[in-house]
């Protein structure tokens, strides 16, 4: 055991010192996680200012004053749309839908015929999209209130237009909102974890042969297993040290939020940030024993690489499986590595009760895991060279 | 002692097929038989591809032979295993070391390896460094290195446990005439009383080294060994003055 921790103090020093390595480390740890938090708030805080911003574009309102009546009283600004409006839309120098009313949409009306607007909007403008909706309630509010005059005048209560009274009760807990964003965050850890220590497990296996280190490090009278173990020791600390700094990260990352619903929930105590650690864990540790195997076949970096990626690109689409399902999440689930981790990180991050069976079967699936890669490890070392 | 009898290793060799993958049998080492001392240097002779990469390889437990026996101070070499790999320092024809480590670092990592402490291991790098004239460099990263500052570093890694019996595959590869000298003076040392009567097996192709240092000389041909014996021995045995001439007769005698 001895050897595999000077095995291990000796591959931490060389990762420490490989530029392509720290690198890696430094740009994930320092970057990634504020990076997505503040781009997911601003995209937030885009959506929310235009929801707030009441203001639309019309094409048309001359044609259409009891409609601008309307509008005006909800406190909405009306703007002259440009001339080129379907061209601006799509170069992107329109942010917002354009409202375009008929020219006989004032004779329609009296004429108690159904006049027609219509929104315009590129697809392709994201912006423009999101401005569709408060359009759309805006224009069935104006036909809710026509209606209701038309049918008190004729002495019938507005109510016979509510038949059934909807109502809506949110049975989700405050902490619930924001799913997507967390699942971003999840999705985030997940991607630094299989990417951080990916140099590392690459120098210490693929690299060894490339570099003709190998040989020579293979006539210690070292067994093939303390040579795995010190080398899965140093990558996994290393994996896990970004993780464990990713997800601190969180916290002054926060500070970068300018959205203030958004900084409300993404407020995450230390307990649950310590519980994410203790998940991702059992699954960095098995990650990097994964691709420590699948490197030591590789005779150089690039094709070590070449291998890798394919683990890197797998990763997070295993964990998107969960989009897939319906309704609650199958028992297989918690058996199967990123599936698990993905799911418990979800329950930690909305206060959901974590059970310990929970909690213990991802654990035994990455053990085992790890303890397979490793023998495989331990038996390729001395054979690749055989 | 290193005795080696009746060695043999063949390789598949892929030649051609996309889809299907053929392979031919290549026979490396034939039968390479020989018995190098204490207090010798053994020199392994033979032109590029003779064999001589290979029998050292097994010879250091890295390669499986399939066929023959080798015994290092009595005790059975076994591929992959470690018992003999204590007693023996190797410079192997792959002498990469970790560039980003300084020199006195790959040598005492090595060290440390074979159970020396890192004290004792620091101190023999210093003893290491003073005959091989590396002194200078040291405490440097590899990274950078000469081919013959990498050699000399290589090779204080491949003794830094001071093992009885030394294998050096073509060691003066890189090095220039200054330290190609003194490291056969270093040999010299290493073969005598004073330096412990090591056990030196050295593998070359350059006759000047073979003359000059070897006691013993194995003539490798062909995967074979061709002759064995002393210089003086081999010259007779060829009916030759010159030694080059001696070893194209014995190792390709339907070319001489």
């Amino acid at each position: 055991m001895k050897a595999a921790f000077v095995i291990a103090y000796k591959e931490l020093l060389d990762a420490l010192r490989d530029r392509r390595t720290m690198l890696m480390v430094f740009t994930v740890t320092l970057f990634g996680m504020p990076f997505m938090m503040v781009v997911l708030s601003e995209s937030a805080n885009r959506y929310e200012t235009q929801i707030e911003k009441k203001q639309i574009w019309v094409a048309g309102m001359d044609k259409a004053p009891v409609l601008q009546n309307y509008i005006e009283r909800q406190g909405y600004q009306i703007k002259e749309a440009p001339a080129d409006y379907e061209s601006q839309l799509q170069t992107k120098l329109l942010i917002d839908p354009v409202l375009v009313i008929d020219a006989d949409f004032q004779e329609k009306l009296a004429e108690g015929d159904r006049p027609t607007v219509t929104i315009v909007m590129d697809v392709a403008n994201q912006d423009s999209q999101s401005g569709v909706a408060p359009l759309k309630r805006l224009m069935q509010g104006f036909g809710m209130e026509l209606a209701s005059l038309n049918l008190a005048m004729r002495g019938v209560s507005p109510d016979i237009l509510n038949v059934v009274n909807v109502r809506e009760r949110h049975l989700s807990r405050t902490a619930d909102s924001g799913a997507q964003l967390k699942g971003a965050l999840t999705m985030m850890l997940m991607l630094t974890m299989v990417s951080a220590g990916l140099y590392a497990a690459i120098d210490t296996s693929a690299g060894e042969r490339e570099r003709g280190s190998l040989e020579p490090l293979m006539m210690n009278p070292v067994s093939s297993w303390s040579f795995t173990i010190g080398k899965w020791m140093a990558v996994g600390t290393l994996t896990m040290l970004v993780v464990v700094f990713s997800v601190l990260s969180i916290f002054p990352a926060s500070f970068l939020i300018r959205n203030e619903t958004m900084r409300i929930m993404l407020q995450f105590s230390s307990t649950e940030l310590f519980l994410l650690i203790l998940v991702l864990l059992p699954l960095g540790l098995a990650v990097t024993a994964v691709q420590i195997a699948i490197a030591i076949n590789g005779k150089s970096h690039k094709e070590a690489q070449a291998r890798c990626t394919l683990l890197v690109v797998a990763a997070p689409l295993i964990s998107m499986v969960s989009i897939f399902k319906q309704g609650a999440d199958p028992v297989w689930f918690k058996w199967v590595p990123l599936l698990s981790q993905n799911m418990l990180m979800g329950k930690i991050l909305n206060n959901e009760p974590v059970g310990s069976i929970d909690m213990l079967a991802p654990v035994l699936s990455c053990t085992l895991i790890t303890a397979l890669a490793l023998w495989y490890v331990s038996g390729k070392m001395r054979k690749v060279l055989m | 002692m290193i005795q080696v009898e009746n060695l043999s290793r063949q390789f598949r060799r892929p030649t051609s097929g996309f889809w299907k993958r053929q392979t031919e049998i290549v026979n490396a080492v034939r039968d390479v038989s020989f018995c190098a001392e204490d207090g010798q240097i053994t020199g392994l002779l033979g032109a590029n591809g003779a064999g001589k990469t290979t029998t050292l390889r097994m010879v250091a437990a890295l390669l499986k032979p399939d066929g023959g026996q080798i015994r290092v101070d009595g005790v059975e070499v076994q591929a992959g295993l470690q018992i003999t790999q204590a007693q023996m320092g190797v410079l192997s024809d792959a002498r990469g070391l970790y560039p980003r480590l300084t020199a006195r670092e790959n040598i005492v990592y090595y060290g440390v390896l074979h159970g020396m402490s890192r004290e004792q291991a620091n101190q023999r790098v210093d003893f290491l460094a003073e005959v091989l004239e590396l002194k200078t460099v040291i405490d440097r990263r590899c990274d950078g290195f000469s081919q013959g500052e990498k050699m000399k570093t290589a090779l204080a890694r491949a003794l830094v446990h001071d093992p009885r019996n030394i294998i050096l595959d073509e060691p003066t590869n890189g090095l220039d005439v200054v330290a190609t000298r003194a490291l056969r003076d270093f040999l010299r040392w290493l073969r005598s009383d004073a330096g412990g009567k090591k056990c030196i097996i050295f593998s070359t192709h350059i006759m000047q080294e073979v003359e000059r240092l070897c006691d013993h000389v194995v003539i490798v041909a062909q995967g074979a060994t061709a002759a064995q014996g002393s210089v003086q021995q081999l010259l007779l045995q060829a009916r030759e003055t010159d030694f080059e001439n001696a070893f194209v007769r014995l190792a390709f005698p339907e070319a001489a």
